[in-house]
């Protein structure tokens, strides 16, 4: 699972997520993508299965490309721990989304096949997503 | 080249609050600016310009801006645009002024003549690298795509913008060392099926911290 190799400091505070993405926020590489439409947190686990979702949807050919990284340590404390005694330990990794984010990109595959592989990825996120292409309708 | 007319009128109420009254009423607030004249606030209709984006003549368009009951007209091309990403809705349009006798530089799409052997036979991947090139040229000139023969390249191989027939009058700004496609090698099925789900379980591990060391030294 994608995680940094290194960090400068173990443990982070949890931060905001106000406002639409501030990059990464078009297609810059492949033909087709999954876009995030409202903010979250994306886990390193989700991630990957989202990866493994568009691979085997796409089953041969086609090139994927993940547009986001988990760099952000989720601490947690243990089950039936009292309160205090300072932060939890990291437990997972995640990726700070906000709306209108590509989360991956797609090239070398029909359309049809980019919609379905994109849909089965779609599943693997708590948060509202759409497929998109480079060529939008804009409106 | 047949020339599109496109009315617009000048924005006097500037701002977020003023823009968003203009959304609301159908327009899109935009600016034009260069050719050595100030820069003037104005809006657009909006179903005008969705129906020339649409039309497939692409931004690279040079169109007469009308001033609406005025007599002043100049050509002008986009040069910018703000989309809001979700919506895919137009908020903003930068117009830039063109001097048709002076070069201009843009950016035009490559289209890509032919299946690749690579891929055809081959089962390669293709990987459009530059889908798009900076040139240099008169306004009239401007070429509607850049056409690369790519039905010769193997697995292995890439195209080069310097392999591009580039027309007469129009020249090539960006690096001609530029690789616009390559062919990669068939990525090959992942059988791992049960590795993938057990890497899905485990525990990650924990990263390297930078400087760690040194500190529970001094620490100590």
């Amino acid at each position: 699972m994608l995680m940094p190799k290194k960090v400068k400091y173990r443990k982070r505070q949890r931060g905001r997520r106000r406002g639409p993405a501030k990059g990464g926020d078009y297609i810059a590489f492949g033909d087709y993508g999954l876009q995030a439409l409202q903010d979250g947190w994306i886990t390193a686990r989700q991630i990957e299965a989202g990866r493994v979702a568009i691979t085997r949807g796409v089953k041969r050919g086609g090139k994927v490309w993940i547009r986001i990284f988990p760099d952000k340590p989720i601490s947690k404390k243990p089950l039936e721990m009292r309160m205090g005694k300072g932060k939890g330990n990291p437990e997972e990794w995640v990726a700070v989304v906000r709306p209108g984010r590509i989360l991956y990109e797609l090239e070398g595959v029909s359309p049809e096949i980019a919609k379905e592989a994109i849909r089965l990825a779609q599943h693997k996120f708590g948060i509202k997503t759409r497929f998109v292409s480079r060529h939008q309708e804009l409106r | 080249m047949s020339e599109l007319t496109i009315e617009v009128a000048r924005r006097e109420n500037l701002g977020k609050n003023a823009n968003r009254r203009t959304r609301a009423a159908g327009k899109i607030p935009a600016v034009v600016y260069g050719g050595g004249r100030d820069t003037v606030a104005i809006e657009v209709d909006r179903p005008t310009i969705l129906s020339m984006l649409r039309s497939g003549s692409g931004e690279n368009t040079i169109f007469l801006l009308k001033l609406l009951g005025g007599k002043q007209s100049r050509h002008a091309m986009i040069k910018d645009m703000q989309v809001d990403a979700c919506t895919d809705i137009i908020q903003h349009i930068d117009f830039q002024r063109v001097l048709m006798d002076q070069k201009i530089h843009v950016q035009v799409s490559v289209e890509l003549i032919g299946e690749p052997v690579g891929v055809k036979t081959d089962g390669g991947i293709l990987d459009f690298v530059t889908r798009d090139l900076e040139v240099a040229c008169l306004p009239g000139d401007i070429p509607k795509s850049l056409q690369l023969d790519i039905s010769e390249l193997l697995i292995g191989q890439h195209a080069e913008a310097g392999a591009i027939t580039i027309p007469e009058g129009v020249e090539l700004i960006d690096s001609e060392d530029r690789v616009v496609v390559s062919i990669a090698q068939p990525r090959i099925v992942e059988e791992e099926t049960e590795e993938e789900e057990d890497l899905l379980e485990a525990a990650p591990d924990q990263p390297e911290v930078i400087g760690r060391d040194s500190e529970d030294e001094a620490g100590d």
